[in-house]
């Protein structure tokens, strides 16, 4: 089996001498058509917190000499011909994600949420609620979701506000809400991210809803075609 | 597989910018490993369903999208046997 790190165009530097992969092999591409992918040897034991940031060191190196689309972690195939043979069958679909990403970086921005809505928990029904709790659940469940939806909205619309005036902004994606603060991805094109750092770095100090940001990261968040 | 000759493409890597990750906000709350760990086992392309994961050692495959999980060797003659069928 082989671990896979990212799809990139065919003609995108190869991995720099010296890139290893998360079982100390060589990083190596296999290239099929405009399309490229780089793989190595599969972790053979648990993998843990080094695999796993081996795996982002290897797509940032990637993301050096171009745009490369990032494999989720674990993502294995049999051998270098079954990469080849993905690579073949999903081509249309691969190229259209990488033209979405093509030139840009992720940014991660952190949105402390101030008014998170209170929402009834699944554990918190009364009796008679719990007797009839299928329904009472699903109403519940609704409302949480809702609530949460709410939230991802506010935190999107929170960093639209700080950064929406700048060029090289392409999408804002809000992700999960954890412990009051929302996790939102930025897709930003490359020459646009020393001003977005310098406006994001004021908002952290402002005290306002931003909180924290880090990046670049390879653009995980924008693998998928929107519907 | 011989690569088709595609056209050069200009590369971004001459505009000067600089890929070491940055970190801003308070320093006593970290968020580089949690944004980390969020995207590179969370996001990104998935191989037609199939992830291997690895529970207590032992090494699970899902096959396909109906998320049957097996073992690499069972897996693997799965394939075998799907290839030998066509």
């Amino acid at each position: 089996m082989i671990h896979l790190y990212c799809v990139c165009r065919s003609a995108d530097p190869d991995p720099p001498v010296g890139t290893i992969g998360v079982a100390g092999d060589a990083v190596r591409v296999v290239r099929v058509g405009v399309l490229a992918a780089w793989y190595s040897n599969v972790l053979e034991r648990d993998p843990d917190k080094a695999a796993v940031v081996l795996h982002d060191t290897v797509v940032r190196e990637a993301l050096r000499s171009g745009t490369p689309l990032p494999f989720r972690f674990g993502a294995h195939v049999e051998d270098r011909r079954a990469a080849a043979s993905l690579l073949t069958e999903r081509a249309e679909d691969l190229l259209a994600r990488l033209e979405r990403i093509d030139g840009c970086a992720e940014i991660a921005v952190r949105v402390r949420m101030h008014a998170p809505m209170e929402v009834p928990d699944a554990g918190s029904l009364s009796p008679s609620e719990a007797a009839g709790a299928g329904a009472s659940y699903l109403r519940a469940a609704r409302v949480r979701i809702g609530a949460a939806d709410s939230m991802r909205r506010s935190a999107k619309e929170a960093v639209a506000e700080v950064v929406s005036d700048l060029p090289g902004i392409v999408d804002i994606a809000a992700g999960e809400v954890v412990q009051g603060e929302a996790d939102v991805a930025l897709l930003v094109r490359r020459p646009a991210l020393a001003t977005l750092r310098a406006r994001l770095e004021e908002a952290c100090a402002d005290g306002g809803a931003i909180v924290a940001s880090t990046g670049p990261w390879p653009p995980y968040t924008f693998t998928t075609l929107r519907p | 597989m011989n690569a088709e000759q595609s056209p050069e493409r200009p590369h971004d890597k001459d505009s000067g910018d600089d890929f070491d990750l940055w970190e801003l906000g308070d320093a006593s709350r970290p968020t580089r490993l949690s944004d980390l760990v969020n995207r590179v086992l969370d996001r990104g392309v998935v191989v037609a369903g199939n992830v291997t994961i690895s529970i207590a050692g032992v090494d699970l495959v899902y096959v396909g999208i109906n998320a049957l999980l097996t073992s690499v060797s069972t897996a693997r003659r799965l394939v075998r046997e799907s290839e030998e069928a066509e």
